[in-house]
């Protein structure tokens, strides 16, 4: 099941009145919410749900465990088995028919292959889980109730696609009612709305569009097009990823649940280490806690660049096992590398008097196109398409008619919005909730009508970070 | 608690609830039509059937009082084609295609016979459109890249319907889209890739069954017909999908190669593809092939019904060496 669709509009329908007239019954409220998280997940294939009651026992045991053996060696084994078994989980669904089909074809072989579908949000629960063990082995975070894990490993709305909770941020909300008197839904709302029209009208117009044909077939189109394909991919994975947790966010908060944001106007970063506390937050400081500070963080001189590539590396590795995947990272990683070094470097240069304003606009600028670079890659389905589409950016010839004034004014206007201060959308949220009660429903009920308009009837084009 | 969140406006569960009924509400009633198709879309359970229950009278009444009008003037004012009727009135591919003219048709829904095709040049090169559902995608951008590498003189366009086909035309009609991308791209050539999601009941008849695969059959032709809409130069080249890997899909997915196969003598223009056939190990899903350069490509995702990207070459090799038997492409 997935957010824009019929099917979640019914079971949402119910799920919330629900929700909110057993909280005060917390003994019905914890098994009714696990219920309702598992018939959400279920509805994709019912074999899904067993894997995360699966992870769901396994990591409380592995917790339990640590949380009442102190910090000896009884304690480390079971925190190693438990990574151990959750990563062996995910590279089983992710990485073994690649490995297998890599094996084949160096060899000239046809190894069997499992031909196991990636269950939904796999990744992501996977992350959650990890994160919550160590934690528990840190002491940062306590040992939760056996229902409360369960709730958390399993809560609907972060469970498919993130935003990646921690258990420190999600446990302490269960531990009472949420207060009915105090929901922000006009936040909720915007954030529901604005991730229905970052995905229907923005990510998927411009994907089938302009993108998805340049990308098919690099070879028929000019520099311009294809250039502006780039930016518009930029564009559509922004819309698709952000349309995706913005929506979660706000389907949580209704519920009564605050997540951590995992965007923040990115395209808007000085740098790739700005990018990066702006880009997917809540997993590039789980990349941070449980990668890169282990791997040694940058307290290590020449070590802190073999960190940085290593956990960016990782960090595409994890989007798939492909090597556009891995150059990803590496251009992320080298990037970030060359960010660290450069006070270094700038000290020993001739000082300029160049105004900071125009630095700042060209360090956004650079930031920008650095990363765009990367999506580049990203984006291509193997290495000789992503190398075909940067060849092609100088390239003349005839326009294929694939950049239209409404693509044009659709990626204008997506990185123009990142612009608007924060405090613009809480005027906008506090005039909506001004309006009468019916005045709001008909608005939001206008607003479904015409997006499902502008989608023709052929549904939502699937989300970009599902395959993750 | 961030500054940004204490300055948050808040209001009760209560109000919440209220706000997203007359939402819900408003939207249904505005676009019952549209959730009536959503309903015929789902699989067979008991959330498809409350949830036609509730729509079905919503949509009665939404007709009658013309609170359906914004939708159709919305779809009037983005070019899509009127897809109101969804339910209840049969759609135009459910009708008798061969006997039936339709009135908003804007060309003659026969074909007369076939004409010699069109031989392209650089500065008029062939007009391929390629389009059906989800298996179109790959195929035709590999088709695509296949023309652009070898220098072809020839356009291809890709018009993926994901999720679509020939047996819920309440959820998408066929007849209709294949009207609407006639006129919006006039090809010379339609390359249709269908079949992914075929596996329902046909007129009462279950998927597979002989009456099944007569009916299926009618419906590749009234499409057809509607792709070619009187241009006796234009052809459709049908492909047939590939073989699966597990039942029931290789039973239906052969099925419709015989269906289309048996679809191709009563509509001058209409061409099969077979991609089964070359994509198999004798007959059999394999999910290896070998390539021109002898190397062997995982050819097939995951599912087992689609072609991987670097698999999807073959077919598309397949459909360039079909269309090159009736064009001069080289």
């Amino acid at each position: 099941m997935i957010f824009p669709t019929v099917q979640f509009a019914l079971f949402f329908a119910v799920v919330l009145p629900l929700s909110w007239a057993l909280m005060p019954r917390r003994l019905l409220w914890r098994p009714f919410i696990l219920a309702a998280s598992y018939y959400f997940y279920a509805a994709a294939d019912w074999r899904y749900a067993f894997l995360l009651a699966g992870s769901t026992i396994v990591n409380q045991t592995a917790a339990t465990v640590i949380a009442h053996h102190g910090k000896d060696k009884l304690c480390k084994a079971v925190l190693i088995a438990a990574i151990s078994l959750d990563l062996g989980a995910l590279g089983v669904f992710k990485y073994l028919d690649f490995f297998s089909d890599s094996v084949s074809s160096s060899l000239g072989l046809s190894l069997g292959l499992l031909h196991l579908v990636l269950p939904v949000g796999v990744s992501f629960y996977t992350f959650q889980a990890i994160s919550y063990v160590v934690d528990v082995h840190r002491r940062r975070t306590p040992l939760a109730k056996p229902l409360d894990y369960a709730i958390y490993a399993s809560f609907f709305p972060h469970l498919v696609a993130g935003p990646i909770v921690r258990a420190s941020e999600f446990v302490p909300q269960l531990a009472g009612p949420r207060d009915p008197d105090r929901v922000p839904a006009a936040r909720a709302f915007g954030l529901i709305a604005g991730g229905l029209v970052k995905k229907m009208v923005v990510a998927d117009v411009i994907g089938t569009r302009l993108v998805a044909p340049v990308f098919g077939t690099p070879q028929a189109h000019n520099g311009t097009e294809t250039l502006l394909a780039v930016y518009g991919y930029a564009v559509q994975i922004y819309c698709d990823f952000s349309a995706y947790t913005d929506m979660a966010v706000g389907l949580a908060l209704l519920l009564g649940f605050r997540f951590p944001d995992n965007f923040d106007r990115p395209y808007t970063a000085r740098s790739l280490q700005d990018f990066w506390r702006r880009w997917h937050m809540t997993l590039s400081r789980w990349l941070r806690d449980y990668l890169y500070i282990p791997l040694g963080g940058n307290r290590g001189g020449l070590k802190t660049y073999r960190n940085l590539m290593l956990t960016m590396l990782l960090g595409g590795l994890w989007h798939g096992a492909a090597w556009t995947f891995v150059v990803w990272g590496g251009i992320h990683g080298a990037g970030l590398a060359v960010e660290r070094a450069w006070p270094a470097v700038a000290e020993k240069l001739p000082a300029t008097k160049i105004p900071s304003a125009v630095k700042t606009a060209a360090a956004r600028l650079l930031t920008f196109h650095v990363v765009c670079l990367a999506w580049v890659f990203f984006r291509a389905p193997d290495l000789g398409t992503a190398f075909a589409v940067l060849g092609r950016l100088s390239a003349a010839g005839p326009a294929t008619g694939v950049v239209t004034p409404t693509v044009l004014l659709l990626i204008a206007a997506a990185l123009a919005v990142q612009w608007i201060p924060a405090s613009v959308g809480v005027l906008l949220r506090t005039a909506f909730v001004t309006l009468p009660v019916y005045a709001q429903g008909i608005s939001l009920g206008v607003l479904l009508l015409a997006l499902a308009a502008v989608s023709g009837g052929r549904g939502v084009a699937p989300f970009i970070y599902f395959r993750f | 608690m961030s500054q940004e969140q204490e300055q948050e406006p808040v209001t009760t569960a209560r109000q919440t609830g209220r706000v997203i009924r007359i939402a819900l509400l408003t939207a249904l009633l505005l676009n019952s039509a549209g959730v009536v198709r959503a309903g015929l879309g789902m699989a067979p359970g008991p959330t498809r059937d409350l949830l036609l229950d509730l729509a079905r009278p919503l949509n009665s009444t939404a007709h009658l009082l013309d609170l359906d009008r914004p939708r159709t003037s919305l779809d009037a004012m983005l070019g899509h084609p009127d897809r109101t009727t969804g339910d209840g009135t049969r759609t135009r591919l459910e009708q008798d295609a061969a006997k039936q003219q339709p009135a908003a048709a804007p060309a003659p829904r026969l074909a007369p016979v076939a004409a010699a095709v069109r031989h392209p040049t650089p500065g008029d090169p062939l007009r391929i459109l390629v389009t059906g559902d989800s298996l179109s995608d790959f195929d035709g951008r590999q088709l695509a890249r296949l023309v652009a590498a070898q220098h072809l003189p020839a356009k291809v366009r890709v018009e993926a319907r994901n999720g679509t086909g020939l047996t819920q035309p309440n959820v998408f009609d066929w007849s209709d889209e294949a009207l609407a991308e006639a006129a919006d791209y006039a090809p010379d050539v339609v390359v249709m890739v269908l079949g992914a999601n075929d596996g329902w009941p046909l007129a009462g008849a279950a998927a597979g069954s002989p009456r099944w695969v007569a009916e299926y059959s009618r419906r590749v032709a009234a499409v057809t017909r509607d792709f070619l809409a009187g241009d006796p130069r234009r052809r459709v080249y049908w492909v047939g999908p590939p073989v699966p890997r597990s039942a029931p899909w290789i039973h239906i997915f052969d099925r419709i190669d015989a269906a289309v196969r048996e679809a191709v003598p009563s509509v001058p223009g209409l061409r099969f593809v077979d991609v089964a056939g070359p994509t198999s190990e004798a007959g059999h899903y394999t999910d290896y092939l070998t390539d021109a350069d002898g190397r062997r490509v995982l050819a097939r995702q995951h599912d087992g019904i689609h072609f991987s990207w670097p698999g999807s070459a073959f077919p598309a090799r397949i459909i360039l060496a079909a269309l090159g038997r009736e064009y001069t492409l080289g």
